[in-house]
């Protein structure tokens, strides 16, 4: 699964430690899910996409398939 | 049968330190908010892993056994547990590295090098254990440089 994290977070200006604070995880989980190498929980999805005032589908992108 | 003194001061001594930096390790990584749930996955997933090298060395042990080695009871279950917490530890360790390094790592051959490294010690540390020869424990080395080897190169696979 894709995401946009980076991109919003850069058009917000939050550093990944920002962001991890305003949703209550490490800011290594942050390096994980902008990498695409671990796929967020729904609830913490949700956390993510309100931060940018956005939806969780306008933030992660699904492609189909079957994730690692 | 007489009661060990010393060895019920190390099994239960042991015991209290590994909880006391277990409980003070977590309260520190809470405060950093590390206890998340990418810590959660990787943690239960290297669990679930320990419990496959826990296996591969208990098919091991079997084997020895069948072909006439016989090992004392302290002697398995000490090393079962050393097996069993050390690979939970390493495997947790390794997926930790792999999940939040920022660069891409190839995982293949990244998961080989562990297996490498983490079967070498197991087969000469139950050699060493059967023929009460430490010198068996050299033979880790070539295999962990190759393991190591294979480590560097999952890195340097995607960073090219």
């Amino acid at each position: 699964m894709k995401n946009c994290i980076k991109e919003l977070r850069a058009e917000k200006q939050l550093t990944q430690e920002q962001l991890s604070k305003k949703v209550g995880v490490s800011r290594q989980s942050i390096v994980a899910i902008e990498s695409g190498k671990y796929n967020p929980s729904l609830e913490l999805a949700f956390k993510i996409a309100q931060q940018f005032n956005r939806t969780i589908e306008e933030v992660f992108l699904f492609e189909g398939g079957r994730d690692k | 049968m007489e009661i060990q003194i010393g060895g019920l001061i190390g099994l239960y001594g042991g015991l209290l330190c590994g909880l006391a930096s277990w409980y003070f390790g977590r309260k520190k990584a809470e405060k950093q908010r590390s206890l998340d749930e990418t810590h959660e996955h990787i943690w239960q997933k290297a669990r679930s892993y320990s419990w496959y090298v826990t296996i591969v060395t208990l098919y091991l042990l079997f084997t020895l056994y069948a072909f006439g080695f016989t090992l004392s009871v302290v002697v398995v279950l000490s090393m079962l547990i050393l097996v069993q917490m050390a690979s939970w530890g390493i495997i947790g360790a390794v997926l930790s590295a792999i999940m939040y390094s920022g660069t891409e790592i190839k995982v293949s051959y990244f998961l080989v090098g562990i297996i490498v490294i983490i079967t070498s010690a197991v087969v000469f540390l139950i050699l060493t254990l059967l023929t009460e020869n430490w010198l068996y424990l050299l033979n880790t080395i070539p295999f962990s440089v190759v393991g190591y080897l294979l480590i560097r190169h999952s890195k340097q696979q995607k960073e090219n």
